[in-house]
């Protein structure tokens, strides 16, 4: 279990994450959504010890991270892209964090074997893609088979193949139990993936629950044309239905279902060209959500740091 | 703090550009040890300084520290490991090194006490200053300019203490000690800043 309270930094004048509270719960997976600079990297950042909150609780499993008797073998982390250092090969990397954090040297060659570098083990980190290093630093959070997962950005570099992958990956470790705190920008993408949803915009947390809550709260509509829109939009409107246009030819109907609608147009004898149902998506409720909060996040966290 | 230092000293092993730095710096000391100690002392402890400031500082600027943290949250211990690490590489290049010098014993003591010291003022260094090729252009800067055009290697600044330490002057071990104990008190009043980019 994962739980920010209240979790908030300041960087002199300027507010990084204010008042942040949500919790990511075992056997789900949590998506982490915010804009760049909307505060998410500090969020996490502060969740796993590496920058200390100016107010709030960061607590893993109830305690602050600092406090967990066996860190790495609780909590695998991917907070950067590719950390390795160019000099060291995939192998004596995973076998430097396996003497630090207690895990098994055994069990390299099988994280290695599960992000497809078995065959790249033994070459330096320096030649390695965008897409091979984010390889490895799953692997290396992988490692200890810790039940807690952050993971900041981590489809990043990953070719389609690579994100299918993962994807499949952590449903697996939620499945079995795990805990899985995900931030990413590829919102389609976590949007086959995620469980519950936090939104951030500019420090804020301004939505956090199941994702099935989430795009509930926004209305379907369904998109209408015809050969007469102004004859249509008014015996629309007579029918009672919520109505919007930007070009006053597609007309974006509420309350009615598409049925209705072209039971209404055929009562009006105009003929529908077009009837196509629009079911909220993750991006559009999630943009809906941090359009208003989020003037100038990145100039905001730019200034912070 | 056993797997810090073990993990220290693995990653001193295994990054190609280090363990081909830690070669060339005990190849060139021990050259240049049959000129006599005081240029062996220059060498060893420019080396092992630029070494453990490389290796150390690199953690910063390929971000691995990221993953130190994470294994190890308590930073002292950390800290600790590194030092540790550092000082016995540090022992390691100067008794491999010192082997060419036989006239001098009491020197290669010296130097055995004065150079894993400078690989501790090196390391502590590098966790201030986060960037190792600052830190080691820096240092170079400061002894050029500073301790040798300015100084004219006569005030107790650290190089010069370094130098003097390594040629048996025990006053001046002390003064480098002090040094090397004022870097560490710094390095650990800032070991709690924030990771950030």
């Amino acid at each position: 279990m994962i739980e920010a309270i209240e979790l908030t930094k300041w960087y002199g004048r300027s507010t990084a994450v204010d008042g942040a509270t949500f919790t990511a719960s075992p056997g789900r997976v949590t998506g982490f959504l915010g804009l760049n600079g909307s505060g998410k990297t500090t969020t996490l950042r502060m969740l796993l010890g590496l920058i200390r909150p100016s107010r709030g609780q960061a607590l893993i499993d109830g305690v602050p991270y600092r406090k967990l008797k066996h860190p790495a073998q609780r909590v695998g982390a991917v907070v950067e892209q590719g950390i390795a250092n160019p000099g060291q090969t995939a192998r004596a990397h995973l076998r430097t964090h396996a003497i630090l954090s207690g895990g098994s040297a055994r069990r390299i060659d099988a994280v290695l074997e599960t992000v497809g570098l078995t065959d790249a083990a033994t070459q330096h980190t320096v030649g390695y893609s965008l897409g091979m290093r984010q390889r490895l630093s799953l692997a290396t959070a992988l490692l200890t088979e810790p039940p807690i997962l952050v993971l900041d950005e981590p489809a990043n570099g990953l070719d389609p193949e690579g994100i299918a992958w993962m994807r499949g990956l952590l449903r697996k470790h939620a499945d079995n139990g795990g805990t899985v705190l995900i931030s990413s920008h590829l919102l389609a993408e976590l949007a086959q993936l995620v469980d519950d949803v936090v939104v951030i915009a500019a420090g804020k947390v301004v939505s956090n629950g199941p994702l099935a809550e989430f795009t509930a709260g926004a209305e379907p509509h369904v998109r209408v044309r015809g050969r007469d829109p102004q004859r249509l939009w008014a015996a629309l409107e007579a029918a009672g239905a919520g109505l919007e246009s930007t070009d006053g030819v597609a007309i974006d109907v509420y309350g009615l279902a598409a049925a209705q609608i072209g039971e209404v147009a055929f009562a009006a004898e105009v003929p529908v060209w077009e009837l196509t149902p629009h079911v909220p998506d993750l991006e559009q409720v999630f943009l809906s959500l941090v359009a208003p909060a989020s003037a100038h996040p990145s100039q905001q966290e730019e200034t912070a740091r | 703090m056993i797997a810090v230092v073990t993990s220290e000293l693995y990653r001193f092993a295994t990054i190609r550009s280090v363990w081909i730095s830690v070669i060339v710096v005990m190849v060139a000391a021990y050259a240049v040890s049959w000129f006599g100690a005081p240029f062996w002392g220059l060498v060893v402890g420019m080396g092992t300084f630029a070494i453990t400031a490389n290796v150390v500082g690199s953690q910063f600027a390929h971000r691995t520290v990221v993953l130190t943290y994470l294994a190890r949250p308590h930073r002292l211990i950390v800290l600790a490991g590194q030092i540790v690490a550092s000082a016995l590489v540090g022992a390691l290049v100067a008794l491999v090194s010192s082997l060419g010098i036989t006239d001098e014993p009491g020197l290669i003591v010296d130097g055995l006490i004065a150079v894993p010291l400078i690989a501790v003022f090196s390391a502590a260094l590098a966790t201030i200053v986060r960037r190792p090729l600052w830190l080691i252009l820096g240092f170079v800067g400061w002894l050029i300019i500073a301790e040798g055009a300015i100084g004219q290697l006569d005030y107790p600044l650290p190089l010069t203490t370094f130098l003097q330490a390594i040629s048996g002057e025990p006053d001046a071990l002390v003064y480098f000690g002090l040094w090397t104990a004022g870097a560490l008190a710094l390095a650990v009043a800032l070991s709690r800043r924030d990771v950030t980019d």
